[in-house]
């Protein structure tokens, strides 16, 4: 059954008084939208013949025929309007009398027809939704640019996210990743990890660059550091991640084959890393120790990376350029250290560490000049901790400024006491080279001043790698402290790389002959026109000397003979604590007597 | 309100002033965006915060900027791609008022949070119509004026435009519009 319509001429027209009637041979078409329709049919000039301008789109048909609209009766009908953007939308109903009424609306394909066609809102019927169309169509424009906009609002937030991303994850000197872009790209990597290949976390530390720095400058400083950071890239690029940790710390997570040797690849890269630079000083040596930690499948980065830079740190001991890996037993000695690191803040807070004192004596007369305060730990759980182990531990953690200064006010406190009764020592302190970063002058000076104490009986003892690391800083810091009348000794001389230069440079006052010399000089001819020289040099510099470690009476008598003013060793007396130092002092005094 | 005001409001500060200027609105409003979406929606406090900021800023009264303001909008939505749809409204301010419900009407199918007023035509003679505004939104009215005038000059008619009740006192704001022979018709006319 065709739908149909009893739909008389005259009704057509009440219903539809805007409407165009289509003669199509044997039937009628009547087409009803509203004047807008008329229009547009009368800009064709649709009638007669007025098909021509028409294309049905839908169904799929040649022509408008009787026959052709007759099987189509229930088919949605899209007639396009030729040369123009519109199109009528709807469907043919069959009427009465036999002729076909379109019923549908039209349809605008883009926001300015109506432009064209001049039609006014008033001319559409009012259920012709083709003005709705048109608005909505404009709409869609809207949106459409708008999502635009917020594409290119969106690529341009990326953009600047992307090159501030970049900025925070790079190393501004070198342009390869810092720490942020490193623990972001390594944490990537681990988790993408090829099963076929292991990891490795690569430390590398840089000898001596501070040094390099305050002798060439730091633009030559820099210059390392570029060469360094390009090497390391150039060979880790292919293998993984290379950044720079800050200061002269590298470090490397690469994914090495299963094939290949892998202490002989890193072996290269550091000797790669070594070569001598044509951009650099001739003879500038690029000298670094490397710590090496396979990553294991259940490894944190933070734990690779902290048992790399163990290894890297426990290698340096041994000497320049080392290449130390992860062991178990550095690994246990790691998770020592971890556990006592913890501890060792409230131990100097509670005063678990305190000074034992080890007697120095005037070699003229073996009389009892004063002591070294000697840091020591009793841990409550673990006893006695070698000074060593919590000395290191204490570097490890940031807190030996903390050591020496409670080492330094606790040490005041026992001269103090000694000096109400009457006995006017001198106290030797250490203090290592962290400290030399602090405001340890003004903390000396308000540690000798709350104990009404003269800064002449104060000598602070200085190992070369202070000097190493500070210079300029450290000169004007320890010129501060000598102004208040407190003398600085060099400790371990003879070990470090450069005593002379230190004693040219810092104001000390005297210097401390390190044990293996002492040891020696009784025994070897040779070490023993060491010690002279030494107390050749010092005696010119009129500088004071302690020799240390005398254990006999040989070594004893020896730098009496050379003209050693001070010593100190087991031969006067052990460490001990304040209560056991009266037995020293009554032992010395017989001695000396 | 749609984005499309307040853009339009931001286009108009740009135009007769500066980029520098507008910025300074639009902190001055509060506003974190530096630009708005045509299409999306924003709540009205926006629009009032920027024309006091506006007001403030240029040290100009609020009624003023909204005055500009409606004047402008013609100008900006024709420009900025609504012309067909302005022109679909009708021939004529007559024709296009009386057909602006029926327009607003339609818009609302395309833009389903628009909050649009409503506008009677009562035509007193030939010269002279009375438009009643009616509106949820407070204070526009200096709007519709500048928006009347707008278009008065878009279709080159010669409307003398009076504000003749507030809301305050009907409930809906009125205007008075008079037909006045335009200088050049009254040329022609001599001639």
């Amino acid at each position: 059954m065709h739908p149909a319509l009893n739909l008389p001429v005259k009704v057509v027209e009440t219903l539809f008084p805007w409407h165009i009637l289509i003669d199509n041979s044997n039937s009628q078409l009547v087409l009803s939208l509203g004047s807008s329709l008329i229009e547009l049919l009368q800009k064709h000039e649709a009638v007669p013949g007025c098909w021509n301008d028409f294309e049905v789109k839908r169904p799929t048909i040649d022509a408008l025929s009787h026959s052709n609209i007759q099987n189509h009766l229930e088919s949605p009908f899209i007639i396009a309007v030729k040369d123009t953007a519109i199109t009528l939308r709807g469907q043919i109903l069959l009427t009465e009398c036999g002729n076909f009424l379109f019923l549908g609306s039209l349809l605008v394909e883009s926001s300015d027809s109506f432009d064209k066609t001049g039609a006014v809102l008033r001319q559409f019927a009012p259920f012709d939704l083709s003005p709705e169309m048109l608005m909505l169509h404009r709409f869609r424009e809207v949106q459409l640019r708008d999502q635009l906009r917020k594409v290119d609002e969106l690529k341009e937030v990326e953009a600047a996210r992307l090159a501030s991303d970049e900025h925070a994850n790079s190393d501004a000197l070198t342009g390869i990743a810092n720490r942020r872009g490193f623990w972001r790209d390594g944490e990537a990597l681990l988790e993408s990890r090829n099963p076929k290949e292991d990891l490795y976390i690569l430390l590398f530390d840089l000898e001596r660059f501070k040094a390099t720095n305050d002798k060439y400058g730091h633009a030559v400083g820099d210059k390392v550091l570029l060469t360094v950071a390009e090497r390391l890239n150039t060979k880790v690029a292919d293998h993984g991640i290379a950044a720079r940790l800050g200061g002269d710390e590298f470090v490397a997570l690469v994914s090495l084959s299963c094939d290949i040797s892998v202490p002989r690849w890193i072996q290269n890269l550091g000797d790669f890393i070594r070569r001598p630079a044509a951009s650099l000083k001739q003879g500038l040596p690029i000298d670094c120790s490397i710590g090496v930690t396979t990553v294991a499948s259940n490894q944190t980065l933070d734990d690779a990376v902290q048992a790399a830079d163990y290894a890297m740190y426990e290698g340096r001991k041994s000497g320049p350029n080392s290449i130390t890996w992860d062991s178990h037993v550095l690994q246990l000695r790691r998770k020592q250290q971890h556990l006592l690191c913890s501890d060792l803040k409230n131990a100097i807070d509670d005063s678990e560490i305190y000074p034992v004192f080890q007697p120095l004596v005037d070699l003229s007369d073996n009389n009892l000049i004063g002591f070294e305060a000697l840091a020591r730990w009793h841990h409550p759980e673990l006893g006695m901790i070698l000074p060593l182990t919590f000395i290191e531990v204490a570097e490890r953690s940031g807190l030996l400024p903390s050591l020496d200064q409670h080492i330094l006010e606790k040490a005041l406190d026992c001269l103090a006491l000694w000096h109400s009764q009457g006995k006017p020592y001198t106290m030797h302190i250490n203090v290592s080279a962290p400290s030399l970063q602090t405001n340890l002058a003004e903390i000396v000076e308000l540690a000798l001043s709350t104990r009404d104490l003269d800064g002449k009986y104060l000598i602070l003892e200085l190992t070369e790698t202070s000097f190493l690391e500070h210079s300029i800083e450290t000169r004007e810091l320890l010129q501060a402290i000598t102004k208040l009348g407190v003398r600085l000794e060099l400790d371990d001389f003879g070990t470090g790389y450069s005593s002379l230069t230190h004693l040219h440079d810092f104001p000390v006052s005297g210097i401390k002959i390190d044990r293996s010399f002492v040891a020696e000089a009784h025994k070897s001819r040779r070490a023993e026109l060491l010690l002279r020289s030494i107390m050749s040099i010092a005696e010119n510099l009129g500088l004071d000397t302690v020799g240390e470690g005398i254990e006999n009476l040989e070594q004893l008598e020896l730098l009496q003979e050379i003209g050693c003013l001070y010593g100190q060793g087991y031969l006067f007396g052990k460490p001990s604590t304040m209560d056991s130092c009266e037995v020293l002092e009554f032992l010395a005094l017989q001695k000396a007597a | 309100m749609y984005g499309l005001v307040n853009r339009a409001i931001k286009d108009l500060i740009v135009s007769t002033r500066n980029t520098d200027t507008w910025n300074k609105i639009r902190e001055k409003a509060g506003l974190v965006e530096e630009d708005f979406l045509d299409s999306a929606s924003y709540p009205d406090k926006v629009t009032y915060d920027l024309v006091t900021a506006a007001s403030e800023e240029l040290n100009v009264p609020a009624e003023k900027i909204l005055y500009d303001f409606g004047r402008h909008w013609i100008l900006y939505t024709g420009r900025e791609g609504w012309a067909s749809l302005f022109y679909l409204g009708g021939d004529s301010i007559q024709e296009f008022l009386e057909g602006l419900d029926s327009m607003h009407s339609r818009v609302q199918i395309a833009m389903p949070n628009s909050n649009l007023p409503q506008f009677k035509v009562i035509e007193k003679s030939d010269n002279h119509l009375v438009l009643e505004y009616r509106s949820t939104r407070e204070g526009l009215a200096p709007m519709v004026m500048g928006l009347l005038d707008g278009m008065a000059e878009k279709f080159n008619e010669a409307w003398v435009v009076e504000h003749v009740s507030k809301k305050a006192d009907k409930g809906f704001d009125s205007f008075s519009l008079e037909l006045v022979e335009s200088e050049e018709s009254s040329t022609s006319a001599a001639a």
